[in-house]
């Protein structure tokens, strides 16, 4: 039996996906789920094999929401109308259904869905792929959605003080305190909005509001102070990339 | 040639006006000099006809010397310049002709002793003259100024207009869509009803004439419309409150104007939360004034995503442009509740 979730805040877009799949007798449906959170929490506690996914949804994304999981299961995306993630779907091998769809087409995209159940890499590495076109795009970020046990906390850009990286993670300073994600700086400095967000060294990001002043280390080479204390080493490049955004 | 006294027979109110002074000049020289009537009627003609001639070609002194502040020394020069040559030139013109016309040597000392008033006389039409020429560039700049912002503004007025139609929320209609797919399997009846709703919603959405204005009757059916499709895609979470007073149904308002306020509405209050939400909507009437009010609660706690505030913008833009007057649009946020108001003028039941 292949166990299901269904993640979409309109009951009627989660009507008419099980109305599909009563056709299916080896697809059976435990849980649905009218957002983000709820649907976080209820990958985590049945460990379904196939989802459903809208990615317009209140609180958090179908996209914030695939960031925060260790293990994904293989996904189905639905969504209506978002040129970024369309855009990113169509790079991809990942299945999406654009709303409104024919039966014929879901049948189609469980059937696809169906052969990749249990194989975990190729679903993992699906999604990394998917992510990084999506970090590609020229959609920009305005929050960060991090996960610390079992809460999850929404990070407005503005709170966060700086990210820096350790090795395939980034350790995200914020108002709320230090998280860590499991992300690469290429693709944060490309979705951070230009001119606020400066990548001063190869494992520092820092946001510009929280500068207080930058002084000579050595020759050639400089350190910054932020507003909440934490110095943090400038390269050359990156200072001329400080030079830029601050006119100084 | 775009020469203000020429063009739209402005020559003839110029010509009459000469001829009065020409009239009054060769009087002011029979009654006061005791010049003969003939002699003074061919004096002022000479001497005047010189300066109509003179006065036409001063616009080209003023036209192709442009009035910039780096370049005031320039101006003061050439005016100067255009000031002495023409004048010395009447003067000499004029007093060869006049005398060799006049012959009396009476009248001949006169005209020797008249040069310095006749020197004055010319200043003094010149600067008359190009202070005439300085307004008439100066109203035509104006009025130029003015035509070019009306007419940007009439653009605008519709370009946003096309905007917000094509802001009616691609996502909205597809998720419609979708919600009508659903429909047919579990409830083809209701299924229908949307159908018609999301038809007709369309049609006054799509079909509208730019600039139009709408009667609150008509706005708000179709706001309703609007609202009645979003409760069939969220269910009990979203609860519509109304309080408009009879009154106010039949005034004016611009078309469209309400549907960026409730699509921010049904953004913030049901897109980017997990609560149940009350939308309140009140409308009366006031002092030739259509007073609206909408609120709704929100999730304080959301972060939210881009996009904020373009929608009343848009909208609060659009009333300034269409009624010139500022600030008809009032938003206030408070805990959890988010209110709009809007005061809609009623020009023509007014005047």
């Amino acid at each position: 039996m292949i166990r299901t979730i269904i993640i979409d805040d309109e009951s009627l877009a989660r009507d008419l996906i099980k109305a599909y799949l009563r056709k299916f007798d080896d697809i059976e449906v435990i849980q649905e789920c009218g957002d983000g959170f709820q649907g976080l929490k209820a990958i985590q506690e049945h460990k379904p094999d196939l989802i459903f996914l809208d990615v317009q949804m209140p609180k958090i994304t179908g996209f914030e929401m695939l960031e925060l999981l260790d293990e994904p299961p293989v996904i189905i995306f639905s969504t209506a109308f978002d040129q970024y993630a369309i855009k990113a779907f169509e790079l991809n091998a990942t299945d999406y259904l654009l709303k409104p769809y024919a039966e014929t087409r879901f049948n189609e995209a469980v059937t696809k869905a169906k052969a990749k159940i249990g194989s975990v890499s190729v679903v993992k590495e699906e999604l990394t792929t998917l992510q990084d076109t999506r970090a590609e795009s020229d959609e920009s970020l305005d929050r960060i959605v991090v996960k610390t046990g079992n809460k999850i906390q929404i990070l407005p850009l503005e709170a966060i003080s700086h990210f820096e990286a350790q090795d395939d993670y980034v350790a995200i300073h914020s108002a709320q305190g230090k998280f860590l994600k499991l992300m690469r700086m290429k693709h944060l400095e490309n979705r951070l909005p230009m001119g606020e967000f400066v990548r001063v060294h190869r494992s520092h990001i820092v946001n510009v509001k929280q500068i207080e002043k930058l002084e000579l280390y050595e020759k050639d080479s400089y350190l910054l102070y932020l507003k909440t204390g934490m110095q943090i080493p400038v390269s050359r490049s990156g200072h001329s990339k400080l030079k830029e955004v601050l006119k100084y | 040639m775009n020469h203000p006294f020429i063009r739209n027979r402005n020559i003839i109110v110029y010509t009459v006006i000469w001829l009065v002074i020409s009239v009054l000049f060769a009087f002011g020289l029979s009654y006061f000099n005791e010049l003969d009537v003939k002699m003074a009627a061919i004096d002022s003609t000479v001497f005047n006809g010189i300066f109509y001639g003179l006065g036409l070609s001063y616009w080209f002194n003023v036209r192709y010397s442009s009035f910039d502040k780096s370049q005031l020394l320039n101006l003061i020069v050439s005016h100067a310049a255009a000031l002495i040559i023409s004048v010395g030139l009447a003067l000499f013109i004029s007093n060869s002709i006049l005398t060799r016309l006049g012959g009396e040597e009476e009248y001949l000392s006169f005209l020797r002793e008249s040069l310095p008033w006749r020197g004055a006389l010319g200043l003094m039409y010149y600067s008359i003259i190009i202070l005439v020429y300085y307004l008439i560039l100066y109203y035509d700049d104006v009025n130029e100024k003015n035509q070019e912002r009306s007419q940007l503004e009439t653009m605008l007025k519709s370009s946003e207009l096309e905007m917000l139609k094509s802001q009616i929320n691609p996502h909205f209609i597809f998720n419609s869509l979708n919600s009508i797919a659903s429909l047919t399997i579990i409830s083809p009846d209701k299924a229908r009803e949307m159908v018609v709703k999301l038809s007709e919603f369309l049609r006054y959405s799509l079909g509208k004439e730019n600039d139009q204005m709408n009667t609150m009757d008509d706005e708000i059916k179709n706001i309703m419309l609007y609202l009645d499709i979003e409760k069939v895609r969220f269910g009990d979470r979203l609860t519509v409150e109304t309080d408009i007073d009879e009154a106010c149904l039949g005034l004016q308002l611009p078309n469209l104007i309400l549907q960026p306020v409730f699509e921010n509405t049904i953004k913030h209050g049901i897109y980017e939360s997990l609560e149940k939400v009350t939308i309140k909507l009140k409308a009366c009437q006031d002092q030739g004034l259509l007073k609206i009010e909408v609120s709704n609660q929100f999730d304080p706690n959301a972060v939210g995503k881009k996009g904020k505030g373009i929608g009343l913008k848009n909208v609060t833009e659009r009333l300034r442009l269409i009624y010139g007057v500022p600030q008809l649009v009032v938003t206030e946020k408070t805990d959890n509740l988010f209110t709009i108001r809007l005061d809609i003028p009623q020009i023509a039941t007014d005047l």
